[in-house]
């Protein structure tokens, strides 16, 4: 089948489900009033809480959620062929992932633009905080490992990605001292960023990085993966605009630039999927269900996007209904990210014999390494050279992957400091104790995949910590929606499903954990599934009794 | 649309989109240190010694304007200095 | 006579509580004025004994009592009364009017605060020294007891570096102003915003520097401890000279008030008199003779009215 034909698939599907599904739930479910007062307006202090334009809006919720996950989840999932995955992105976006990010974003303007974590501790109490503070730890922990585990992939299948990835960190520096010296303002420098970025990855191309094989008796993916979390410990230490402001800036004109180019290219190549709609996959591949529905979390539902939706989109809400443009469509965006990244991942082979190739074990994937050379092959349509694509998309991918790492470890950072302070143990709450906590852990979750290896093995447990983020902040909206009164079947079933099929694929990871003998993954595992568990039953406690704690008149 | 109005207003969804998240988190961290400024000199509000008080009143009625912000963000639910009007 | 003394431009009496200081000020000012040095005496004792001894109304701003003498005093009270009055204008702009009586209480705290009244005085001192320095040759600062001189006298040394923090944490604040200005519409425009707040610390800071510089400046500045010859006073001058030494402030020497008049052979005087010797001698030691001293006669009244303080003559002893 053609990709295009593909594409045209789902993203009409997408605008279906805008129009219709979101439609419906916006008006008849949540009731969304014109005359709200929202906390942009309520509070507006021009800082945190601005009125802001619907579609600006939407530029910065998208840019926000969006990121590497989004890309890397799908290009896995395409191992059980093109049409499950398809049909989780484009279903998940529907009737998951829209749902959940509109609606975290509806509750949370509800109650003053408060974060997910504390509107958990309003309607489903206290401890139910605790659990939320831990499952954050957990993705985090995730997120940290699982992306160092990434770029480590890109930058050994692509050595060339090395030099401009090093050379953003000063351009970044450089404007990030330039507006804050006041010098200038930002669009000519940041157009002269793009351009010098541009050229190093051109030189990348003829200059590429790599350390030996091994080098002082470390495997060179050891040796990235210390580089890596080095530089993110240094990274979160910094002033928010010495590095991590100027390049999230970056990060998101190179993502509009980036779909632009995929989805344009597309249009131009006319390639063909080369994967099977359904692929019997090699062995030792876990069963598709449940493990699709934890493979592709961001681009299908994300529990991420409830923490961005809460506490920071809902704050710059102008009208309540504009949380269905903003939320929903902002889903959708990532949607369509996920769903560039499917059709790369599949369209971007020459044969199914080099698909197959490259998809021939389950553990060995380098799944991001896919979509770079699916987007290459797209880039070609518009005559851009496959060597300078490929190093394109994976700085780009890098960059992204960069950014969340240093945001991370800065957030595990608080939280470690928190739980010092909470718990009365002074050095938790020095900044270089709680980084170097931060980043100790995530660096013995990163080498317990095979050395830094085997992405594989984590991912699954990134995904299931991200589900289970979401199926708590659905949780919460579906206690808020039954306290009013309206149906909660629409936030229910999702809910369900998800933490349904969490639960069972933790197990079968816990039995593979424990088949191999993997201490840390196992106990990691009971951590989740524990978690996972406590969920279930603060749920079913809070919806068997009856009060309306929470609700905003 | 003549072409200056679109450059103009490509500029400005630019803006809009691309620099106002970083102009914001610069004003948050410009924010937390005129907080830190404040609380420096109404610290003996919260019991620690301070001995230019006297003179950090002439600074009050700059202060005024952001006075209940501050307080709010600090914590505090009602103003700190005993019956100073703001809330 | 005292052409160490009336070299200076500024000086200040201080000293054990009712040993005379302003006895002894008021007949260095008088013999400065004979001298044809305009001369400024400002009392900072809130006993207001100078008042007693010129037997005029003696207020905030300089009264001229004769040719090239003239008199005034710093009230705590006042000066705070004056400076959170200012404040109150200023906030009663800003609040809305119904809010008036909440400002007066709270700046009525302010007023009970400890340190405001030394920070009022100090404040007075300061305008005082940097407004008149022109318009006399020598003013005389009759200081209140020792205790209340020696925190007066550090105000800058304690000042100072709080002031300067502040100032650096404002400059923080306008460095990443710069940063949003530079994101903002404009585009790294360069006209500097006024920053009131700045620009009032600044002027504190610039303030708290001109006098400790005057403070510290041994050609314009002595400090002259006042005592008298009898052992708790001899003890405590020695250790103000001491700790004002540390601090750096110059001592352009020490009064001794009350000096006994010649015995005449009566066996009680003589008696005393020799006291009296040898506490002068413990004195000269224990300064190991660095400073000079100046005696004042007792006399058999009060000194009160200008009448009397002529007829005062302090020597070199």
């Amino acid at each position: 089948m053609q990709a295009i034909l593909v594409a045209i698939m789902g993203l009409s599907a997408f605008v279906i489900g805008y129009f219709v599904y979101s439609k419906f739930i916006a008006e008849k479910i949540f009731r969304l009033d014109p005359a709200f007062r929202t906390p942009a307006h309520e509070f507006n202090d021009g800082v945190d809480y601005v009125p802001t334009n619907k579609y600006v809006l939407w530029g910065h919720h998208f840019t926000s959620v969006a990121g590497a996950a989004p890309i890397v989840g799908p290009a896995i999932a395409v191992i059980w062929g093109w049409v499950p995955a398809f049909l989780w992105v484009v279903l998940g976006t529907i009737f998951f992932a829209g749902v959940h990010d509109f609606s975290a974003l509806v509750i949370s303007a509800r109650h003053k633009g408060e974060s997910i974590g504390s509107i958990t501790k309003v309607i489903l109490g206290p401890r139910a905080k605790i659990l939320f503070l831990f499952i954050i730890f957990m993705l985090l922990l995730m997120v940290n490992a699982v992306f160092a585990v990434v770029i480590t992939g890109l930058f050994l299948s692509f050595p060339g990605s090395v030099l401009p990835w090093l050379v953003q960190i000063p351009i970044a520096i450089a404007i990030g001292f330039m507006v804050y010296r006041g010098r200038a303002g930002i669009v000519i420098p940041s157009f002269i960023a793009l351009v010098i970025l541009y050229f190093f990855i051109y030189l990348g191309t003829l200059f590429p990085i790599a350390f030996p094989e091994t080098l002082w008796g470390l495997d060179s993916a050891v040796i990235w993966i210390l580089l890596l979390f080095l530089y993110a410990a240094i990274a979160s230490i910094l002033p928010v605009w010495t590095l991590l402001q100027p390049r999230d800036f970056i990060n998101a004109l190179q993502l509009f630039v980036a779909l632009g180019i995929g989805y344009v290219g597309m249009l131009f190549v006319n390639p063909e999927i080369v994967a099977p709609a359904f692929n019997d996959p090699p062995a030792g591949t876990p069963p598709l269900i449940p493990i699709l529905f934890i493979t592709i979390a961001c681009g299908a539902i994300s529990g991420f996007h409830g923490l961005v939706a809460s506490g920071t989109t809902s704050k710059q809400l102008n009208k309540e209904p504009e949380a269905r443009f903003v939320g929903y469509f902002g889903a959708i965006g990532e949607g369509s990210l996920a769903l560039l990244s499917i059709l790369a991942a599949t369209a971007g082979f020459a044969t199914f014999a080099d698909w197959n190739q490259f998809y021939a074990e389950w553990g060995g994937i380098n799944a991001q390494n896919a979509f770079v050379q699916g987007i290459a092959v797209f880039a070609s349509g518009l005559g851009i050279p496959e060597g300078f694509a490929i190093i394109f998309a994976s700085v780009m991918i890098v960059n992204f992957a960069a950014t969340t790492m240093d945001t991370g470890v800065r957030l595990q950072r608080y939280i470690v400091g928190e739980i010092g302070q909470a718990y009365n143990i002074p050095f938790l709450t020095k900044s270089v104790w709680a980084t170097l906590i931060a980043v100790g852990s995530c660096l013995v979750l990163a080498f317990s995949a095979e050395g830094g290896r085997g992405g594989m093995l984590i991912w699954p447990l990134f995904g299931t910590t991200n589900q289970l983020t979401a199926g708590l902040t659905l949780t919460v909206v579906s206690l808020y929606l039954k306290r009013l009164g309206r149906p909660i079947i629409y936030t229910m079933v999702p809910m369900i499903f998800i933490l349904i099929m969490t639960t069972i694929g933790m197990i079968m990871n816990l039995g593979q954990y424990f088949a191999e003998k993997n201490i840390l993954l196992s106990t990691l595992g009971v951590v989740i599934l524990g978690l996972a568990f406590w969920l279930i039953i603060e749920a079913i406690a809070a919806f068997r009794n009856n009060d309306t704690r929470g609700l905003e008149s | 649309m003549t072409h200056k109005s679109v450059t103009g207003q490509a500029k400005q969804l630019f803006d809009e989109v691309f620099v106002d998240p970083y102009r914001r988190s610069l004003l948050r961290e410009q924010r937390n240190l005129e907080d830190f400024f404040a609380l420096l000199c109404f610290s003996e509000l919260l019991g620690l010694p301070n001995p230019i008080s006297y003179y950090t009143v002439e600074l009050y009625p700059y202060f005024y304007e952001d006075f209940h912000a501050w307080h709010k963000r600090m914590g505090m639910e009602h103003s700190p200095l005993a019956g100073f009007p703001c809330c | 006579m005292h052409p160490d003394l009336f070299n200076r431009q500024i000086l200040f009496l201080g000293g054990k509580g009712g040993v005379g200081k302003s006895t002894a000020s008021a007949v260095l000012a008088y013999q400065a004025a004979t001298r044809s040095i305009n001369t400024l005496i400002v009392s900072t004792d809130p006993a207001h004994s100078t008042m007693d001894i010129w037997g005029k109304k003696i207020d905030d701003r300089p009264r001229k009592l004769f040719p090239f003498l003239s008199a005034m005093d710093i009230d705590s009270r006042r000066e705070m009364k004056r400076f959170l009055g200012d404040v109150r204008k200023q906030l009663l702009q800003v609040v809305s009017t119904d809010m008036a009586g909440a400002v007066d209480r709270h700046l009525k705290m302010v007023k009970h605060t400890p340190g405001s009244e030394e920070a009022a005085i100090f404040e007075k001192m300061a305008s005082i020294l940097l407004d008149y320095q022109d318009d006399y040759d020598l003013i005389i600062f009759d200081t209140a007891p020792t205790g209340h001189t020696l925190r007066l006298l550090s105000m800058p040394a304690l000042l100072e570096p709080f002031v300067k923090n502040l100032l650096k944490q404002r400059d923080r604040v306008h460095q990443v102003q710069q940063g949003t200005r530079a994101l903002s519409d404009a585009g790294g425009n360069d006209d500097k915003h006024e920053d009131p707040i700045y620009e009032t610390l600044m002027k504190r800071l610039d303030k708290i520097k001109r006098v400790e510089r005057l403070f510290l400046d041994e050609t314009k500045t002595a400090f002259v401890p006042v005592t008298v010859a009898e052992a708790l006073p001899v003890q405590e001058t020695v250790r103000l000279v001491a700790q004002l030494t540390d601090q750096g402030f110059p001592i352009g020497g020490v009064i001794v008030n009350r000096l006994l008049p010649d015995p005449a052979g009566d066996a009680f005087w003589e008696s005393r008199k020799s006291m009296e010797k040898k506490w002068l001698q413990q004195l000269q030691k224990k300064l190991k003779g660095r400073y000079p001293l100046y005696g004042i006669p007792l006399l058999d009244d009060d000194i009160c009215g200008i009448q009397r303080v002529r007829e005062v003559v302090p020597e070199l002893i």
